[in-house]
Formats: structure tokens, sequence, C-alpha cells
């Protein structure tokens, strides 16, 4: 277990990921469980299947580690950006046939055996990031509430959702934008980052 | 007692510390794989990282053919695999729709004079090839008949009436791998260079040289990630422990070789004639991507190497045109498209019809005309220029698209779910414009 910095814990996704890309070992570990939960939810939802889910989420965090450096901000949480990398494995694994471990190779990461006893927790974390995921798009005012799930959850295209509500893509970005700082805020409030 | 969960979270948190990253970027950087070389105008910035790329998912689901010899006089080099030499009618394909949505006449018998095994139901497609619009292979799960198979088996349905009938061929002896199952032997896509002549592979490779009658393995000393066929040889990127190469060998036989001038490469393989595109990887890893586009014109004796359009993040690419190669990157959240028209010397400007995420498809029907999307296909006919989405509302998302020819592709879509049984094949007969489901038996 990494021992977390209380003040990194305020830090933005932002900030961590450029910590991490300068090897900053506790801003990982802060950055790892604030997107664990979701990561999972999102996971154990689109597999049905906890070990995978498990599996697939190791190397969705090694892929973030590789890629820390070249995270773009779009004025918004890491979110979409770490679901689009977990919906890109999963992608991925399917069409390979096989749980994506590149990312981990690269990386010289070492297997870890999956117990009996994690499923339990990796199914707990999955619906707190669900639940929490959920409740949070469930309080955010109506546009922002089908902005957020169609582009987070979703992952659709900007243009798609513009489309579909007869708006610009700025629009639904913007929207996008201001949902996900509610969000971030009230976890903030809520002290669970 | 650390769990599972706390264990990965330490491990990474070490590597983070010990900066396993940045060696990476380090080695990445540094690795130009093989080739003459051109001039290298300044290369973009790199935004993101390759793993989710799309580049092996177009070239790894489907070896597409150009036929259509007699048509032009200069037969269009759009296909991922397929023999000059095969030749086919012109005729229509029997697939009518008159909407997007519409279906081909349901599946009837095999079609006389061919002898096939039952064929499975509720066939789904899992991988697809052709080597004309007419002459498909599907490959579907099916119950496991031999004795020490490992389920899931799978089973192969061949057309060669453009989907109104399919009669079933054995597939492989083995595993039929899929999602997610994390395989070390077995075969997930299938691919024909004719009527005799195929391949299985994922992550092993077999072939069969008597039309699916008899399938065998075939050793080439690594693990096949993709596999594609041109003027009657076949290529595969093999990776092994000591890195990623290009091998080769004809059709009908088991003869495989390595192209070592390819030096290290990653997945982004596409053939037609002699010429062979495959993206260059980084040197002494399996699957890392390198920065160059390696182009031979000779079947993979020499290479010239090309910077990328995405350079270190995954492309795809297709050649309609020995001077046209149109490429599908990689960018970060996002991926885009580009096009070169100087035979890949250099790419123009990012292009694309936005936000698309990079396990976006693509695939190009001609110099102009190129489809691509994920939950939504966008079709381009003006080169790039300017893109429409297009395909049928009811699908939620697509693993695969591919051309025959200008006018002739297929794609895999899913629809109501994203389970393999939820894939559905569709066809289209003008350039990715409109889209018919062709019904499997």
């Amino acid at each position: 277990m990494v021992v977390l910095s209380e003040n990194r814990r305020q830090w933005s996704d932002r900030a961590l990921l450029e910590a991490i890309a300068a090897r900053d070992g506790a801003a990982f570990a802060v950055f790892y469980r604030r997107h664990l939960p979701a990561v999972l939810a999102f996971l154990v939802r689109e597999t049905r299947d906890r070990e995978t889910a498990a599996d697939l989420a190791a190397e969705v965090f090694a892929a973030v580690l590789l890629a820390a450096s070249r995270y773009r901000e779009q004025g918004e949480s890491a979110t979409p950006w770490v679901i689009g990398i977990a919906r890109n494995k999963l992608l991925m694994s399917f069409r390979r046939g096989r749980v994506e471990a590149r990312a981990r190779r690269r990386l010289g990461f070492e297997s870890v055996a999956l117990q009996d006893s994690d499923l339990d927790r990796i199914q707990e974390m999955a619906d707190a990031g669900a639940g929490r995921l959920t409740a949070l798009v469930e309080r955010l005012p109506e546009d922002e509430r089908h902005a957020v799930r169609s582009r987070v959850l979703d992952e659709r295209p900007y243009v798609e959702i513009a489309s579909e509500l007869r708006c610009s893509e700025l629009v639904v970005r913007k929207r996008v934008s201001r949902g996900l700082a509610r969000m971030r805020e009230h976890l903030k409030e809520t002290g669970s980052p | 007692v650390n769990d599972y969960l706390d264990q990965v979270e330490a491990q990474l948190t070490r590597l983070t510390e010990e900066g396993a990253h940045r060696r990476l970027r380090a080695r990445a950087g540094a690795a130009i794989a093989g080739g003459g070389g051109g001039p290298r105008p300044p290369r973009r910035r790199a935004e993101f990282l390759a793993f989710g790329s799309a580049l092996a998912v177009v070239v790894a689901v489907v070896a597409i053919v150009l036929i259509n010899v007699h048509s032009s006089p200069s037969p269009r080099p759009v296909s991922a695999s397929g023999p000059a030499s095969v030749h086919t009618t012109t005729t229509a394909p029997s697939i009518t729709s008159s909407s997007t949505s519409g279906t081909v006449t349901s599946p009837k018998a095999a079609v006389p004079g061919q002898i096939g095994i039952p064929i499975p139901a509720h066939s789904y497609p899992v991988s697809f090839t052709a080597i004309s619009e007419l002459t498909w292979w599907v490959l579907t799960p099916a119950p496991c008949t031999f004795v020490g198979e490992k389920a899931p088996c799978g089973e192969i349905l061949r057309t060669v009436d453009g989907g109104r009938n399919f009669i079933g061929i054995q597939a492989p002896h083995a595993t039929l791998t899929g999602y997610p199952s994390a395989p070390t032997s077995g075969y997930a896509q299938i691919r024909f260079a004719d009527m005799q002549d195929g391949f299985a592979y994922g992550p092993s490779l077999y072939a069969t040289h008597d039309g699916g009658s008899a399938w065998h393995p075939v050793d080439v000393g690594g693990t096949v990630s993709d596999l594609a066929i041109s003027a009657g040889e076949a290529y595969a990127v093999v990776g092994t422990s000591s890195g990623t190469k290009l091998m080769h060998s004809p059709v009908g036989s088991d003869d495989w070789t390595a192209l070592p001038a390819a030096g290290d490469v990653s997945e982004g393989l596409w053939v037609h004639g002699s010429d062979v595109l495959v993206q260059s990887g980084i040197a002494g890893t399996e699957s890392g991507i390198g920065n160059d586009l390696m182009i031979s014109h000779d079947g993979g004796a020499s290479f010239t190497s090309y910077p990328s359009p995405s350079p270190g993040l995954g492309c795809e690419f297709a050649e309609t045109d020995p001077a046209v190669i149109w490429a599908h990157c990689a960018t970060g959240m996002e991926s885009g498209v580009w096009l070169s028209t100087d035979g890949g010397q250099s790419f123009g400007s990012e292009g694309g019809p936005g936000s698309l995420p990079n396990s976006a498809l693509f695939a190009a029907a001609s110099d102009t005309v190129a489809v691509v999307g994920y939950q939504q296909l966008y079709r381009t006919a003006d080169g790039g220029a300017t893109y429409t989405p297009v395909g049928p509302a009811d699908v939620t998302s697509w693993s695969y698209l591919g051309f025959t020819d200008a006018t002739h592709g297929i794609a895999l879509g899913f629809v109501g779910g994203t389970a393999q049984s939820d894939e559905q094949l569709y066809y289209t007969t003008d350039g990715g414009l409109t889209y018919h489901l062709v019904p499997l038996p």
C-alpha cells in the first residue's frame, strides 16, 4: 500500500499527470485511486467479468503511466481520457482475442496473481465507481447530464452528440466541461476525490 | 496482505519512480528502423500514446482481396490481401436492398455442387475475408466436434455468390480464441488467398491448402498478430521474445522466412501486389510502435522509410494507388486521417470528421472515398476534405470496415450490445454510402 500525500490529493488531474511524467510515484498512487473505481465500473460493466476487468484495469493504468507526459488537458477532468484508454484497451482485447498487456510488457510489469478473495473488492469498487459516477451524473442539470453521459460514459464523438442535440460542438464541449467541473467540485465537497 | 489492486498500484508506483516510462520514450525517440529514408519534415508533436491505436484493428480483422481486374486497366490496390491472378465476374452482387437497413434474401442451402459440413445454428461473424466481391469466408463460433478440442471452436462459412448461399467448411481443430480469454494458442482470424489456400491465426498460425478440408499448425517461431496476402504471398507480423518481425511465405506452401529489411515492425501491415507497407517497431520490443512508415515495392526485399504521419503512435494504412496512401492514426484521445499523394513521402495535414476515438475504424475505397468511424461512420468522397454521416442507425459500434474495390465493401457492426454474438455482417455496394444486412444461416 502506497502512502498518499494529503497535499497531492488536492492536485488536479493535470498536475498529477505532470508529476507522474516526472517520476512522482505518490502522484501516480493518487491518480490511480482517484480513477480506479470509475475504470473498474466501466470495465466490469462492459466485460461482465471481474477478473478480466481487473486485468484490463492494470493495463489501463500502465498505459496512463506511459502516456502521462502526453496528456492534453481539455479544461476538464482526466476521466474521459482514462475511460477512453479503457475503452481502447477493451476493444483491442476484443479484436485481438486476448486481454491487452502491451503497456505492461513495455514497462516490464511483473504479473500479479488474482485471488478469489480479490474479486469481492473489485466488485465493490466497481459498484462504488458506478454508483458514485451515476449519482454525480444524475445530480447534474439535464443538459449537462446528457452531455456528460454521452461523452464520458458512452464516449460518443462530440460531433455526433451535437448533431443529435442540434447544437454546435462547442456547446456540447462546454456542457461536458461544466458538468465535469461540477462533479469534481462535488467530489471535493464530499471529500472523495 | 495486499490484494491485487494494491499490488498493481505498488508496482506501477515503483515503475513511476524508477522512470520506466521515461526510458521507453527515450528509446522510442532514438529508434529508426531500416530503410533508405527520405527527407524528413519537422515532426509534429506526439500527443498521446499508441496502445489503444486502431492500427491493429482493421488490418488484423480481415484480408480483403482486390479483384475486378478487368474493369480497370490498372487494378486499384485497395485490398489487404489477394492474388492478382484471381479473376471474378463483374456481376452485381446478389445482395439487394431498398434501404440502408434492408436485408438480402434469406440464406439457402449450400450452393449446388459444393459439399459442406452442417452449419451451426445462430451463426455470427467474428472474422471475415474475401477474394472478390462475391467470394467470402466468415468465421463463426461452433460446437466442438473433435476429441481433444477445447471450446470454443469455430467453423467457416463460405459464399461464392455474395452472401446468398453459404456452405460450412472446417476450421482448424483448435480453440477459437476470443475476448476475454488470454490464449497462448488457437486462432481468432482467417484469411484466404484463393479457393484452396487459407490461413487462421492469432496467436498461433494454421494453414490449409485444400480449401479447408484439412488444417495444420505452422510454426513460425512466434505469435502471429497480423497477416495479409497479396500476389501469391502471405505476409505475417510475428512477435518473438526478441521483437516483432515481418515474415512471408508463398500461399501454397508453408515456407515462412523473415524479411529482415523491414527491421523491427509493429502491426500496420498493408499489402497489394508487390507493395508492402508496415509501420516500424521499436527495436528489441515485441510490440512497440515506431516512428516510420516502411514501404517496399519489391515484396519486402527492400524497404524505404518515411516519417509516419503520427510518429510513435499506431497507424493503419491503405494504399489505393501507388502514389496515394491513406493513413488513420492515433493522435491522443482521438485519431485522425491523413492522405499522401506522393507515395508516402509526405502526408497532408491531419483531417477527419473530428472527435474520432483512437479505436475508430478506417477503410479507403479509392483515392477520394474513405469511411471512418466507431459508433457513427463518416464518409468522405473528396479525399478527406469533408465527411458526412453514413450507416444504419441500429448499429451501436463497428468492429471492421473493408473494401474489396471502389464500390464493394464489408462492415461488421454490433447491434443491441457489444458481445460477439451481437455482431452483424453488412455489405455496401456503393462505396460505403449505404449498408445492407447480410443474414448468416
